[in-house]
C-alpha cells in the first residue's frame, strides 16, 4: 500500500514537472546508451583500440634491397618478353631480393614477434596507357601481419574484401580507381588475364603500398608467367607484428639477425609513443566512457537535488500536514527509480535498435546482440545503481530543511 | 450562545473534569537571531477539553504562530511538556509525531499553505496518505468532502486559479478529512473579508460543536471566533493571560 502510493506521488511529481524529468531520464538514457553501444559497435572496444594500435606501430616491414650498379634485376627477369628495367620484385619502389619460406618461419618463432607473414610485391607493366603498376600479394590467413602495414578491412571505400580462396579477384587503391575510372565490379587485366574487382579501398600511407592488392596465392601464379626462370612460392617481403609496442625493438633486431645486415626494416610508427599509446588507446574508449558515465549519472544527481530545493515548499506543506520522513523519502526514491528505469529503457531500446539497424552482423561478437546478457544488465542496472545514490542525496536535501524554517518562508 | 448547553464549562465548574484532550504545561522558546536571544514563549500554560473552543489573542509577534507550531508538533519547544490525549508528545519520534499529527489534528494555517502545483483534490486528498484506502476511495472521499464546501466542480483547479475565499476552504477540507479530534487555526481569516471569515466559522463551529472536538484558534484582533471561544485568552510577554471564561463573556 505505501509503496503504491509512493509511486503513484512520484509519477504524478514525474508529469508535473516535465522539464526536470526529461533531463533526469535523458542522463539514465545516455548511460545506458553509452554501455551499449561501447559494447557492441564494430568488434568490441578492445578490436577499436588494437586498430588504433595498428596505425601507431608495433609492426614492420622487413625486405631486402637488390644492391645493383644497373638499378635493376637483370638475373631474374625476362629479357625476351618483357623489360627488364620496368617489372620485377620491388620493395619500397626498389628492386629487392626474395626472401625465403624458412627465413619468415624463423621470424615468426621469435619471442618478440606476434605474427610474420609473406609479403610478394611485383611491379608489372601497365595494360592500360603508360608505366608500372605495383601488385600487392597478401598473406589473407593472416590479418593481424598485413592489417597494419598493408591495408585492413575498414578500408575499404566500396566492395568488399578479398577473401584466402580469391583467385581471380582483386582490391585497387582509391587514387589507382580514380585515374582509370574503375569501380566494384569492374574487369582489370593484369599481364594476360582478367581480374575482377572486388574492393576500392583506402589505406594511408604504408611501406607495403601498392597499386593493386590480391591474394598471395594468385599473384604468385601470375607472377611465375611473368618470369624467365620458375621460382617456387616467391615473397620479397615479410609482414611482422611484434608482440607488443615493448618488444618492437627487441623484435627488429630478430628480424635483422635472420634477413641479413643488408636488410631493411622499415616501421612506420615509431615504438616509444606507440608504449605511451598502448596503455591510453587499449582502454580509451573505456576510460572515456567511464568518465561520460560518471558525469551523466553526477547530472542526474544534480537535476534530482535542485528538484528538491525547488520543491522545498511542497514538502515543508506535505511535512506538515503529516507526512512522515518515510513517505517523502520513499516517493523521492520512487521518482528517481522511475527515471532510471524509464531512461534506461528508453536509452536501451535505442541503441539497440540502432545497432541492429546499421551494424552489420558480422561485427558483432558471438551470439549476436542478445550474445552478451551482461551488457543488457549493466545498462538497466548501472542506472538503477545511480538512481539509488541520486534518490539519497534528494533525500538528505530534503531532510536538511526544517519544516518550521520551510513554513516561515512561505 | 444557540446551542445554550457547553459541555466543557459546566465539567470544569463542577470539577468533574474529564481528559484534556491536550495539556501544555511550561512551554518556552527563544529564538537565536544574529547572537541576539529572542524569548518568544517564556512559559505557557494551556489545557483544552473536548468541546472546547479556545482563542487565543494576541498582537503581531507575540509567538501565536510559534506556540500552534509546537502544539501540533512542527516545531519543538525549548522545554516544556505537551501531552495529547496524555501522551507526551516531544518524547515521540518524528515518524509518530508526523503519524499522530495526520490522523488527530487537523492544521488550518495563516496562510492556507496550499501546494502551489497540486489541484484542489490533490491537495485535500495529501491529507490521506497511507491509511489503506484505494486511490478511487480517497479520491471519491476527498472529492465529497470538496463538494461539501461548494467546491464540487474546482476539484482540478489550482489553487492560484481559485478565489482566496475558495482557497481557504480548500485547506479547511484538507484539515477536516481525517475528522481530527482537535484544530489548529493559526488566523484562519487572516487574509479574507468578514463575510469569508464568516462562511468559514460556519463550517468549523459545527464541526466541532458536533464532533465534540477541541479548537485552538489565535487572532490578532477582534475576529468574530472570539464570539464563539468557550475560553479566551491573550499572548503577550510569551505567556498566556486568562481573559474571560465563558461565563464572563456572555455577562460582557
Ligand atoms: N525561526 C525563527 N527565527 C527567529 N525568530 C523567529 C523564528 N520564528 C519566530 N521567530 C520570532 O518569534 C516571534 C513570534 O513569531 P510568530 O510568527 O509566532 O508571531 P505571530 O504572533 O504569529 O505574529 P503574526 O500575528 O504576525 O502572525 C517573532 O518575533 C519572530 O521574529
Ligand atoms: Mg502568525
Amino acid at each position: 500500500m505505501i509503496y503504491r502510493d509512493a509511486i503513484r506521488y512520484a509519477w504524478r511529481g514525474i508529469k508535473r514537472r516535465q522539464q526536470l524529468s526529461a533531463g533526469a531520464m535523458l542522463s539514465y538514457s545516455l548511460v545506458s546508451a553509452i554501455i551499449v553501444a561501447v559494447s557492441f559497435l564494430p568488434g568490441g572496444t578492445r578490436d577499436a583500440a588494437r586498430n588504433i594500435l595498428w596505425d601507431i606501430g608495433a609492426h614492420s616491414v622487413a625486405y631486402i634491397p637488390r644492391l645493383t650498379l644497373e638499378g635493376c634485376c637483370i638475373q631474374t627477369y625476362s629479357t625476351e618478353r618483357y623489360d627488364p628495367a620496368r617489372e620485377g620484385f620491388v620493395a619500397n619502389n626498389a628492386p629487392s631480393n626474395l626472401i625465403f619460406d624458412e627465413q619468415i618461419e624463423m621470424i615468426r618463432r621469435s619471442p618478440n614477434v606476434a605474427d610474420a607473414s609473406p609479403y610478394l610485391m611485383f611491379r608489372i607493366r601497365a595494360s592500360t596507357g603508360q608505366g608500372e603498376w605495383v601488385l600487392g600479394g597478401i598473406d589473407l590467413t593472416r590479418p593481424v601481419a598485413y592489417s597494419a602495414t598493408v591495408v585492413a578491412e575498414s578500408q575499404v571505400v566500396e566492395g568488399e574484401f578479398i577473401i584466402p580462396g580469391d583467385m581471380e579477384r582483386v582490391m585497387v587503391e582509391l587514387e589507382f580507381a580514380g585515374r582509370y575510372s574503375l569501380e566494384a565490379g569492374s574487369m582489370l587485366r593484369l599481364g594476360d588475364r582478367y581480374y575482377e574487382i572486388a574492393a576500392i579501398v583506402n589505406p594511408p600511407l604504408r611501406p607495403g603500398k601498392a597499386n593493386i592488392y590480391m591474394s598471395l596465392p594468385a599473384l604468385r601464379e601470375l607472377v611465375v608467367t611473368r618470369l624467365d626462370e620458375y621460382r617456387e612460392d616467391p615473397a620479397n617481403a615479410v609482414l611482422v607484428e611484434s608482440l607488443g609496442a615493448r618488444y618492437h625493438e627487441a623484435a627488429k633486431a630478430d628480424i635483422a639477425a635472420v634477413l641479413g645486415q643488408t636488410s631493411r626494416i622499415s616501421s612506420f610508427g615509431c615504438s616509444v609513443p606507440g608504449i605511451t599509446a598502448m596503455g591510453i588507446t587499449e582502454n580509451a574508449a573505456w576510460i572515456i566512457s567511464v568518465i561520460v558515465i560518471i558525469c551523466m549519472l553526477l547530472m542526474a544527481v544534480k537535476i534530482q537535488t535542485s528538484s528538491v530545493i525547488l520543491r522545498q515548499v511542497e514538502i515543508g506543506i506535505l511535512m506538515a500536514v503529516g507526512w512522515t520522513r518515510g513517505s517523502i523519502l520513499r516517493q523521492l526514491m520512487a521518482e528517481s527509480f522511475l527515471y532510471a528505469l524509464i531512461g534506461a529503457s528508453a536509452g536501451i531500446l535505442l541503441s539497440g535498435s540502432l545497432i541492429l539497424l546499421f551494424v552489420p552482423a558480422e561485427f558483432m561478437p558471438a551470439g549476436g546482440i542478445f550474445g552478451r546478457p551482461v551488457v543488457w544488465a549493466a545498462a538497466l542496472l548501472i542506472p538503477v545503481c545511480g538512481a539509488t545514490v541520486a534518490g539519497m542525496a534528494a533525500c538528505l536535501k530534503a531532510f536538511g530543511m526544517r519544516t518550521a524554517e520551510i513554513l516561515r518562508t512561505i | 450562545m444557540k446551542d445554550g448547553i457547553n459541555m466543557a464549562s459546566i465539567e470544569k465548574n463542577n470539577m468533574i473534569k474529564p481528559k484534556p484532550v491536550i495539556r501544555c504545561s511550561k512551554i518556552y522558546k527563544s529564538f537565536r537571531v544574529r547572537g541576539r536571544r529572542i524569548d518568544v514563549l517564556k512559559g505557557v500554560d494551556l489545557e483544552v477539553y473536548p468541546g472546547e473552543i479556545v482563542v487565543i489573542k494576541g498582537r503581531s509577534g507575540e509567538g501565536k504562530s510559534v506556540l500552534q507550531w509546537i502544539i501540533s508538533g512542527i516545531d519543538t519547544p525549548d522545554s516544556g511538556e505537551i501531552l495529547f490525549e496524555d501522551v507526551p508528545v516531544h518524547h515521540l519520534s518524528n515518524e509518530e509525531i508526523s503519524i499522530f499529527r495526520r490522523q488527530k489534528i487537523g492544521l488550518v494555517f495563516q496562510n492556507f499553505n496550499l501546494i502551489p502545483s497540486w489541484t484542489a483534490l490533490e491537495n485535500v486528498e495529501s491529507a490521506l496518505l497511507n491509511n489503506n484506502m484505494s486511490e478511487e476511495e480517497k479520491r471519491s472521499r476527498a472529492a465529497e468532502i470538496l463538494s461539501g464546501m461548494e467546491l464540487g466542480d474546482r476539484l482540478d483547479n489550482l489553487p492560484r486559479e481559485l478565489s482566496i475565499g475558495q482557497q481557504q476552504r480548500v485547506a479547511l477540507a484538507r484539515a477536516l478529512i481525517n475528522d481530527p479530534g482537535l484544530i489548529l487555526a493559526d488566523e484562519p481569516t487572516g487574509s479574507v473579508d468578514d463575510v469569508t471569515a464568516r462562511d468559514m466559522l460556519a463550517i468549523l463551529i459545527p464541526y466541532i460543536r458536533k464532533r465534540k472536538g477541541a479548537m485552538i484558534v489565535t487572532t490578532h484582533g477582534s475576529f468574530q471566533a472570539v464570539n464563539h471561544a468557550d475560553t479566551l485568552y491573550l499572548l503577550k510577554d510569551g505567556i498566556l493571560i486568562p481573559e474571560k471564561g465563558r461565563q464572563d463573556y456572555q455577562s460582557y
